[in-house]
């Protein structure tokens, strides 16, 4: 990628990522109307069930994509001060980056149980 | 009392050829000033798009907390009971209200946007036909979901 098209990338990674989130949200309602988790340990196994795990790591790493284009770009339109704006993506970044780290926490400790 | 001075010091009239302050002071400042919210008219697609910032916006706010519910309801048998104690009050029914207009709404119009990226219904009269459709999709989406609620 040229430095011509540098915003291409991020154009392209938030059409690709809304159509996974999509999907994914249309995949969950199904899951959550048609077969409720009746208890924990349902639930649980459903979370832990490795195609569900990894379709759930993949949309975790795409939403937190999604935000940081989608708030980037709200930023930039909003936010004219070049300080504030720098110090709003700093939080952002240092935030999706505790929500990214917590997640797989969360993760990890379901698949190993 | 005219600050046009304060705001655009060192401009001159195009017409006049006068400094700018000097000019509305000679000619008067004729230019609208629209500050009364109810005469400024947006487009009905306009809405759509700042409400699908703003939806986004609260969603990204809301996350945290599901992710907490998340994590609560995955660590033990007990905390999965709480989690859906917690779900059940008051005051996080009514957030959850506003997180599913949020996500409802920035769905619908976010499917749109793919499609007006695709160049399917740029017309004028499409677009805002699709615009409107999707707004009441999400508020007939939010209203299917608080009766559910009762």
């Amino acid at each position: 990628m040229t430095r011509r098209f540098q915003g291409l990338n991020a154009w392209i990674l938030q059409r690709a990522s809304a159509v996974y989130l999509a999907i994914f949200f249309v995949y969950l309602v199904f899951y959550f109307t048609l077969s409720p988790p009746a208890n924990f340990g349902e639930w649980r196994s459903w979370v832990a069930d490795p195609i569900n795990s990894i379709f759930i790591i993949i949309f975790m790493a795409l939403l937190i994509g999604h935000i940081w284009v989608g708030l980037r770009d709200v930023f930039m339109d909003y936010v004219s001060s070049l300080s504030l704006r720098a110090l709003l993506l700093f939080t952002l970044a240092i935030g999706l980056l505790g929500i990214g780290i917590w997640f797989a926490r969360i993760i990890i400790l379901v698949m190993i149980k | 009392m005219n600050l046009n001075g304060l705001f655009f010091p060192g401009v001159r009239c195009a017409k006049s050829g006068l400094l700018w302050e000097k000019h509305i002071m000679s000619v008067g400042n004729r230019r609208p000033v629209f500050l009364n919210l109810l005469q400024i008219r947006f487009p009905v697609t306009a809405i759509l798009s700042i409400l699908h910032r703003v939806a986004g916006v609260l969603l990204v706010l809301i996350l945290p907390f599901c992710l907490y519910l998340f994590d609560l309801s995955l660590s033990s048998a007990d905390g999965y009971v709480q989690a859906i104690s917690i779900v059940n009050q008051m005051p996080v029914k009514l957030l959850s209200i506003v997180f599913i207009w949020s996500l409802a709404h920035h769905l619908f119009a976010g499917i749109r946007f793919l499609f007006l990226d695709l160049d399917i219904g740029i017309s004028k009269q499409t677009a805002q036909v699709s615009a409107i459709v999707s707004a009441v999709a999400a508020i007939a989406v939010t209203l299917v979901f608080a009766w559910s609620l009762r």
